[in-house]
């Protein structure tokens, strides 16, 4: 279970985050939802430890990650995957290394043994055969898979995606959506989307949280969401250009 | 006003930024003693700022040793003091222009190209990803470049000052027909270890002060393709000038 109590969050002038405060179950897929510029992705990098709170807290298990220092952050984070917006694949490196990159690191597993591993989660996100392929030589939806046997690979308890499927077409959305879906039950993790597709929002989520203006203004189960009366939270759900957000 | 706040603001400006690169190299000191301990990066690196720049340096040392055999031979055989053309490559090479042209050289091939890459690595979020896979990026990618860099530069330099002898023996005893013993006994004469040495010195400050510099600029790049281009011409640029900065003081030192 993961506990944000009270973030705030500024760069320079700018006020990104205002209080932030939300719980995420364990074993749930909980989608951050909110306009471009509100904030989503850097409330994300707050749960890994890649940006720190000016205040507040994010409890993890109980455990208060804002106060840790690099070493201890790398331990906690061994727990985590993330999958980036646009998969930040090592771009020198084969999808096989850049599959492997953490087994090769941390693990003293033979080279055949993680050759094994890697193929597997390739597998996994249907990638088979590519592992001697360069990021540059694949499409953005096949990035975003690798992307995810990469972060799938760490057998991690908690998954972020940072918009994992902007910028896709429609049936490569859905295969992707099928796929945090498959792979959160396979491996029973507990998953943050953020994400802009209203579709993709309400196929994966357990839980629903708008962030506007930096802070949660409404959360819940989609069917909560749906009947919320919330005007800003039902002007984005229905992507009207008229009303309270303009 | 105005011009005291504009100054004022630079100064702090600088001494943020000059804080921040002796940050990087401390954490880069601790992570270095920071067990696992992953020799094949740091051998790669060591092959491509070293064994790379090899023909590079090869080349600048050879015909600078000739050129300044050439200069010196035109202004000395006025006064009948051919006969040390030899040593005086030998000290220019040594003390001076041996390393400093090697560190130059490195700034122009290695440098530029460490800030581009941990530039881009940056701008596209694969930094971040780093600490994603529990694996701090400034053990991964910047205590390989400056340890490489440290070890590096002075065997380049070496290399350096080596075609240069042979560069000035050639044009000076080959060319120009100095007595070959009178070249070379003057040259074991007056260029003595202590130059030899007080060089390579100076190349591992420069090493390390270069690659630092590259790994900085490229490690805080922010500000996607413009920042990259940016952060490579601040690099090459700083890097630069402080190898001539420092030359001076670590000859006043030294010499």
């Amino acid at each position: 279970m993961i506990e944000i109590i009270d973030i705030h969050k500024s760069f320079k002038t700018q006020k990104v985050l205002n209080g932030v405060n939300l719980l995420v179950e364990k074993g749930a897929i909980t989608v951050i939802i909110g306009g471009s510029g509100s904030g989503k992705t850097v409330f994300l990098r707050h749960l890994i430890g890649l940006v720190k709170p000016d205040q507040g807290k994010i409890l993890i298990n109980d455990n208060d990650i804002t106060s840790l220092d690099d070493r201890e952050l790398n331990k906690v984070r061994e727990r985590f995957g993330m999958v980036f917006q646009n998969a930040a694949l090592f771009d020198s490196m084969t999808v096989e290394d850049n599959v492997g990159f953490y087994l090769n690191e941390h693990t003293n597993l033979e080279k055949e043994s993680i050759r094994d591993r890697v193929s597997l989660s390739l597998k996994q996100v249907g990638l088979d055969n590519t592992q001697k392929k360069y990021p540059s030589q694949l499409s953005g939806g096949m990035k975003k898979r690798v992307g995810i046997a990469r972060a799938l690979i760490m057998k991690p308890d908690i998954i972020l995606y940072d918009e994992p499927t902007t910028g896709l077409d429609p049936i490569t959305t859905d295969v992707i959506d099928n796929l945090i879906l498959k792979t959160t039950n396979d491996i029973g993790a507990t998953a943050v989307v953020v994400s802009h597709g209203i579709n993709e929002i309400f196929k994966i989520a357990d839980k629903i949280a708008m962030l506007y203006k930096g802070q949660i203004i409404a959360e819940g189960n989609p069917d909560q969401i749906r009947a919320s009366d919330n005007q800003i939270l039902q002007q984005f759900i229905t992507g009207r250009a008229e009303g309270p957000v303009s | 006003m105005f011009l005291f706040e504009k100054i004022g603001k630079y100064f702090l400006s600088f001494l943020e930024e000059l804080g921040s690169i002796f940050l990087l190299l401390w954490k880069s000191f601790l992570w270095f003693f920071t067990p696992p301990y992953k020799l094949k990066r740091i051998f790669e690196q060591m092959e491509f700022v070293g064994v790379k720049s090899s023909t590079l340096i090869l080349l600048t040392g050879l015909f600078t040793g000739m050129v300044l055999a050439l200069q010196t031979h035109n202004g000395v055989a006025k006064f009948g003091a051919e006969g040390f053309v030899g040593a005086i490559v030998g000290l220019s090479m040594s003390r001076e222009l041996g390393p400093v042209l090697t560190a130059l050289m490195v700034t122009a091939r290695v440098v530029s190209s460490m800030a581009a890459e941990l530039g881009t690595m940056r701008v596209t979020e694969q930094i971040d990803a780093l600490y994603t896979l529990a694996t701090d990026p400034i053990k991964y990618l910047i205590v390989p470049r400056i340890t490489a860099g440290l070890l590096m530069v002075p065997l380049l330099t070496i290399f350096c000052n080596a075609a240069g002898y042979l560069g000035g023996y050639f044009v000076g005893v080959k060319l120009l027909g100095i007595n070959e013993t009178v070249f070379i006994r003057n040259t074991l004469d007056l260029v003595e270890l202590s130059d030899l040495f007080n060089g390579i010195t100076k190349a591992v400050v420069f090493g390390l002060v270069i690659t630092l510099i590259g790994c900085y600029k490229g490690f805080y790049t922010k500000g996607g393709a413009a920042g990259v281009g940016r952060a490579t011409t601040q690099a090459v640029v700083l890097a630069s000038i402080t190898v001539i900065i420092f030359d001076y003081f670590l000859t006043a030192l030294m010499f």
